[in-house]
């Protein structure tokens, strides 16, 4: 079971005509997740262990796959947690503009055991800011080492990938799909940097009782 | 994990028909291929197939999505779920799990799906992404049958709105109701920056419409078009070598319409620098007759062979100066072999594509000149198996035709040796006697037709035996030459000459040795068993009856041979098909050789042997199924034959050609006097005159089914039924198959042999023919002029005259007592059309000329039977004068079958385009009419006819390659019924033909129809070429864009005359009556004249005599029974002849 509270403030930022859309884009039900990284790198395996609880040995290049997953909206309401599965190897430049454009949040991911991972994600860092102009130090991102079961094969250090996250100021965690390690801390974290609208993974009330009697968790 | 099999069993459902299906696949099998083998084997076809999609359902919270064509289904693991697909229309696939139905509802009216093209068009993008994100979808066609993105696609610069189309959930193939997607759509209309946008989106640079083009091809259709989409395309692995009805690659097209950047681009890529198309002209041929001469430079900079030849024999620089282009003519005159710079680095290809392993070695193979089609690397590639496997059966077919006698000898001896015992063989053998003949050197020279293996690989390699004694054989004889006074028959071989023994000889020492003789030669000749075998074969198994008594009396020799070969090569085609496709698996480099030579060879084929493949086609389609491919072949090798003859009937050898179109047309009497000897049997005899005139009349009808019925190894029943009649046959065509297929493989010991050329004597005379022709020539400038000029030069025609029925048979029966064993004496093979009457003039309306000109073959054909007959008459006589006459009445048909086929070159040409969907419809439903009779003929006509419609989806390449062949034998005013009948089967494959609304169709239909034109030039070139080569100094040069029309001396009109009097005199017969004074047994003689006896009944019992039948029309004649066209036509052309 999941003991964590999170409790953050909503804060309201209503100025420009921009904003305006976002508020606007706040209330449609689905949060729509994009999954960035090299090839091999286990974008796949890190989603399939979050949705499925499962995860495949072997390496099979993803074509575009999406993934849906309830979670709770506002403490009170459900809307769908929509995870883009992108390509990473052989990524066709308009697509990948495309699913940023259209997404509300990104995880960013590379493998410990490939400093080449690490750096290929710098175009990709630079194509969201071009996207998402100003609005994207109001977007959650999530920077992830992942593969951290691989101890003797890292090649890039804790202390990279936290130096390269605070500089962009995104959230930075490393994982480990195949021992199920941090991924849902991982999407825990996530869901808590957006800030127009307070989401979690589970349905968590301040009154014991009720939450007892009409919650669910999800296992 | 378990390591994944190699094979997958899919089990995929489809929603629409609730039909589901298991298929066994490969991990490396594309989704196009999967889904291409689910479409076949369903139960109906779906309309706009190629819109359906393999849908991944959705499954343990991932959402579902359909598959990628251009993937492997390696690409889509199964790890997790169960190998479940469904086929599904290409719909958005909705990812949110909210879905208010009401509001998608109202989102898809038809107004809110017009405004949303209207923003498409104005490229308004946030309207597009607004609507959109409410949930429209994108997937659907307007008015027009344009999709969104297709729309889109064509607008230029429209990069915001593709964007958020595919953003919004339209399918990146998604296609227009024509099935172009828009790609095709962008790189046509040459929109560099939509194609880099749908390339970046991820659209693949490899998908085809139905008529298996790619966005590549398309890009080389116009003059203006942009040379950086073709650039793009071939970065991205575009494929190189698809090729259109007409075999054009994408370099043909970008010559013909002078691209060239193009050009370099294709050959930095791998293209091919010498492709041929069906006509065998390479790139530079194009440039040729299109004027390109910067292509033209670009080619041979490039190492392109300006020696190539095409199909007529042409290199570039004749084509040049035949079209009149002087500008290609310098290029080619001032190349330099030796500074040619060949394409050598290896291409660099984009790296955001999965690319095969395979396209590394294209610039290799290219190199080799090895053809690219073998490169599979993308679904849509796999789609060349057809066209890959088109070509192959071809250099069988053709040596095998040259060995046909001696393989039916082969098997018939096989045969009876099965069903008797020693006395047959030693009968066999009594046959197999070596004679020697003393032929004089006569006015045409000595009068046989030498064929036979042109080349021998060693000299030993020949072993001669008893059913192949020599290489050499004599295919025909001259009945007024001296060799048929001699003793020579058709099908004899050639064992010595001179005392010289050549039976291991090639053709040309043959020639040279019979060139060298004096005025006499001197033959040793054999005579394989095929006529006592045929005639054995009749007495075996016919009852010894009154009337086959009276018809083995009169059975001709020649006649019994002529049918065997037309059988036999049926059977052999057959085979053909089969094993060619087997070689072609094994050996490609083999047969590939094979075919270029047999490809120069085949320039001289027969003109008979087109119906002949067409007659094995539709034997193929009923007996068994067949690889769609491999039933494809035959149609491209018909094309090829069709527009060959065409060209060649107007070379030198006129005479060879028009001796081998009689036995051709010989055939088709055969075949259809087979047909109504089934309809004889059935009737019955009411008195004895009746029964006598029915027995002489159909004399050699018989004698030609018995041959044919002498195939049965079980015995028939005195009169059998026609259903049960063509079921063992067909048996018997399922065992030949087998016992062919295990036959030792032998057509590379015989190359097929072009007819040896004519005496000196005989050329003189064909240089004299034509020196008569030269003055007419300055009087016609224009095309139109010919046919005015044919019109009016054609005499009007004789009724044809029948035979006479009585005496014959009296002085037979007077002579000849009615015995078993009684042997008559073997009338001399191979008459010549005594009176065979010319086409009838064309009325003025082009409606009639057209349909005249459809009915012409067919009456000639009927006209020589029954001169046939009547030559007889004058034979048995033993009159000596006629001989001359008939002499110079065979020169009269060889004017009038060049001028025909002059005739019929221009109609075909000018009806190519729009009749060749019906010609296609009609050619194959009267071939099967004449096949089958009554209550079963319809039933298996419906069966072919469902049959060929599946086909023929399965094909689309082929059945726009059968377009092609069938515009050569354009057949005119089909009835209504059979439209509406066949219309529904090819609605498929036919809509991009159909539907020619949008910029493309208009395009590729003036495309289409430029290509008409272009094969008109080739054998217009081909035509003034011969022509020039036969003038010497001095006589009348021939303009290069005119073909000469034919016109007729006085002397075949003459000659005519004579013979017509002399047999009108001696006749008793409704020919000398008016129409209008003819009674009913007039009218029934004057039908069985035409052959047309089988409605005899019908006219008998509605008392149709001269008046009733000068008022008849065609509601008439379909009251009387008559339903076919074909006959319908017979009779009304006989009848118009007779009224004037």
């Amino acid at each position: 079971l999941l003991d964590t509270d999170f409790s953050i403030e909503a804060t309201a930022a209503t100025t420009t005509a921009g904003s305006g859309s976002k508020v606007a884009e706040a209330s449609t039900s689905d949060y729509r997740v994009a999954v960035f990284g090299a090839g091999g790198v286990g974008k796949s395996s890190i989603t399939q262990r979050f949705v499925k609880g499962t995860f495949n040995e072997n390496y099979v290049p993803t074509i575009e796959d999406t993934y849906r997953q309830v979670i709770s909206c506002n403490q009170k309401n459900v809307c769908t947690l929509q995870i883009t599965d992108t390509t990473g190897s052989h990524q066709f430049p308009a697509m990948q503009r495309l699913s940023i454009s259209k997404g509300n949040a990104f995880i960013l991911i590379y493998s410990v055991t490939n400093k080449q991972s690490f750096a290929e994600l710098v175009p990709i860092i630079e194509m969201m800011k071009e996207v998402k102009g100003n609005a994207i130090a109001e977007t959650p991102i999530m920077l992830v080492g992942n593969k951290k079961d691989e101890e003797s094969k890292r090649e890039v250090s804790s202390n990279s990938g936290q130096k390269v996250a605070t500089n962009m100021e995104c959230g930075f965690i490393e994982t480990s799909a195949k021992n199920n390690e941090n991924i849902t801390e991982l999407f825990q974290q996530l869901l808590a940097l957006e800030k127009k609208r307070q989401l979690a993974l589970t349905m968590d009330d301040p009154d014991g009782k009720n939450g007892k009697k009409k919650g669910c968790h999800i296992m | 994990m378990n390591q994944e099999e190699d094979t997958v069993n899919l089990q995929i459902f489809v929603p629409e028909l609730n039909v589901r299906k298991f298929l066994a696949v490969t991990q490396n099998d594309f989704i196009w291929d999967v889904k291409r083998k689910l479409l076949a084997t369903l139960p109906q076809a779906l309309p706009q197939a190629f819109n359906y999609g393999l849908f991944l359902p959705p499954c343990d919270g991932r959402a579902g999505k359909f598959l990628l064509e251009d993937r492997t289904i390696r690409d889509y693991p199964f790890t997790d779920c169960v190998p479940y697909l469904e086929l599904k229309y290409k719909k958005r696939v909705y990812k949110m799990l909210n879905l208010d139905e009401k509001q998608l509802k109202a989102m898809h009216t038809k107004g809110q799906l017009k405004k949303f093209m209207d923003y498409v068009q104005q490229k308004n993008n946030e309207k597009v992404e607004k609507m959109c994100s409410q949930g429209l979808d994108a997937n659907f066609h307007d008015a027009q049958g344009e999709t969104p993105l297709t729309l889109a696609a064509g607008i230029p610069n429209n990069r915001a709105v593709i964007v958020s189309l595919i953003g919004g959930g339209a399918h990146v193939d998604f296609r227009n109701s024509e099935g172009q997607t828009a790609m095709h759509k962008a790189a046509f209309l040459s929109s560099f920056e939509n194609v880099k946008t749908l390339i970046e989106l991820g659209a693949s640079p490899n998908y085809r419409d139905p008529i298996g083009l790619t966005p590549l091809y398309y890009n080389m259709l116009t003059a203006d078009s942009n040379d950086q989409v073709a650039e793009i395309l071939l970065r991205e692995a575009a494929d190189i070598g698809v090729t259109d009805m007409h075999g054009n690659h994408e370099i043909h097209q970008a010559c013909k319409n002078g691209l060239t950047k193009h050009v370099e681009h294709l050959l930095y890529f791998g293209g091919q620098i010498d492709a041929e198309n069906v006509n065998g002209n390479s790139p530079l041929h194009v440039c040729a007759v299109n004027n390109r001469p910067e292509c033209a430079r670009v080619l041979l900079f490039r190492g392109a062979d300006h020696l190539a030849v095409n199909k007529q024999g042409q290199t570039a620089l004749h084509v040049s100066h035949i079209v009149g282009n002087p500008g290609v003519a310098d290029v080619v005159q001032a190349h330099n072999p030796k500074s040619s710079v060949p394409y050598r680095g290896t291409p660099q290809y984009s790296t955001r594509r999965r690319l095969s392993s395979t396209i590394t070695r294209r610039r290799s193979m290219s190199q080799s000149s090895i053809c690219s089609q073998d490169v599979y690397r993308t679904p849509q590639s796999v789609r060349k198996g057809p066209m890959s496997a088109a070509p192959s059966p071809s250099p069988s077919r053709s040596s095998r035709t040259t060995i046909t006698p001696s393989e039916y000898g082969t098997m018939r001896r096989s045969g009876m040796d099965s069903m008797r015992g020693g006395g047959m063989i030693a009968a066999g053998h009594e046959t197999n006697i070596a004679r020697i003949l003393v032929i004089p050197r006569g006015v045409k020279g000595f009068g046989f037709i030498l064929r036979g293996a042109k080349h021998v690989a060693m000299p030993l390699n020949f072993e001669p035996t008893a059913q192949v004694p020599a290489l050499q054989f004599f295919e025909g004889v001259d009945m007024s030459g001296m060799a048929v006074r001699a003793g020579l028959r058709p099908g004899d071989y050639l064992l010595e000459i001179d005392g010289i023994d050549v039976r291991r000889c090639s053709h040309d020492e043959v020639v040279e040795f019979i060139q060298q003789a004096g005025d006499t030669i001197t033959l040793k000749v054999i005579t394989v068993d095929v006529a006592d075998m045929s005639r054995g074969g009749t007495i075996v198994h016919r009852p010894p009856t009154a009337s086959s008594r009276h018809s083995l009396v009169f059975t001709p020799t020649p006649s019994a041979i002529y049918s065997s070969t037309k059988a036999s090569s049926v059977y052999r085609m057959r085979f053909d098909t089969h094993d060619a496709h087997g070689v072609d698996y094994y050996a490609p480099n083999e047969i590939r050789n094979a075919y270029s030579e047999s490809r120069h060879a085949s320039v001289r084929q027969r003109p008979g042997s087109g119906r002949r493949i067409s007659a094995a086609e539709l034997e193929n389609l009923m007996v068994r199924q067949r690889v769609p491919s491999v039933q494809g072949s035959p149609y491209q090798m018909q094309y090829d034959q069709e527009s060959l003859n065409g060209g060649y009937s107007s070379k030198k050898y006129n005479s060879v050609s028009d001796m081998k179109r009689r036995k051709g047309q010989r055939n088709v009497v055969a075949s259809s006097a087979g047909l109504n000897r089934s309809t004889f049997e059935q009737a019955a005899p009411t008195t004895s005159t009746f029964e006598y005139n029915c027995s002489s009349r159909s004399t050699p009808q018989l004698s030609r089914m018995d041959s044919f019925d002498s195939f049965d190894d079980e015995d028939e029943m005195p009169a059998p039924p026609p259903a049960s009649y063509i079921s063992p046959d067909l048996q018997r065509d399922s065992s030949m198959q087998r016992s062919e297929y295990s036959r030792p493989f032998r057509p590379t010991s015989r190359p097929k042999t072009p007819p040896p050329p004519p005496p000196m004597q005989h050329q003189n005379h064909q240089n004299h023919q034509y020196q008569q022709q030269h003055p007419s020539l300055p009087r016609s400038a224009s095309t139109p002029q010919p046919i005015q000029q044919q019109q009016s030069s054609i005499p009007p025609p004789p009724p044809p005259p029948p035979p006479p029925h009585c005496e014959p048979t009296m002085v037979h029966v007077e002579f000849t007592p009615p015995s078993t064993s009684s042997v008559p004496p073997p009338p001399p093979p191979l008459p010549p059309i005594s009176s065979g009457a010319p086409p009838p003039p064309p009325p003025p309306p082009p409606g009639g000329l057209m349909h005249v000109a459809a009915s012409a073959p067919v009456l000639m054909s009927n006209s020589k039977g029954i001169s046939a007959d009547a030559l007889k008459s004058v034979q048995l006589k033993k009159a000596e004068p006629r001989e001359t006459s008939a002499a110079s009445v065979s020169n009269n048909n060889n004017n009038n079958n060049n001028s025909t086929t002059d005739f019929q070159m221009d109609l075909k040409n000018a009806l190519a385009k729009r009749r060749s969907k019906v010609a296609h419809d009609v050619d194959e439903d009267e071939e099967r009419e004449s096949r089958f009779e009554g209550l079963s003929l319809r039933e298996t006509v419906r069966e072919n006819v469902v049959e060929r419609g599946k086909g023929i989806q399965n094909i689309g390449i082929v059945n726009k390659k059968d377009s092609g062949y069938t515009s050569s034998r354009t057949s005119l005013e089909p009835s209504e019924s059979e439209e509406k009948d066949h219309r529904p089967h090819f609605s498929l494959d036919h809509s991009p033909n159909v539907q020619r609304v949008t910029l493309i169709s208009q395009h590729l239909e003036d495309n289409y129809g430029q290509k008409d034109n272009m094969s008109v030039a080739s054998s217009s070139t081909a035509s003034s070429s011969s022509t020039v080569d036969l003038t010497k100094p001095g006589c009348f040069v021939v303009p290069s864009h005119v073909i000469p029309p034919v016109d007729y001396d006085d002397d075949p009109d003459s000659g005519t005359g004579d013979s017509d009097g002399e047999i009108r005199c001696s006749e008793i017969s409704f020919e000398h009556k008016k129409v209008d004074v003819w009674s009913v047994d007039d009218v029934i003689g004057w039908l069985s004249s035409l052959h047309l006896s089988e409605y005899t009944p019908a006219f008998r019992s509605q008392r149709i005599n001269g008046r009733c039948l000068r008022q008849c029309d065609r509601s008439r004649f379909t009251q009387l029974g008559v339903t076919r066209i074909a006959h319908r036509q017979i009779i009304e052309s006989a009848l118009r002849g007779l009224l004037q």
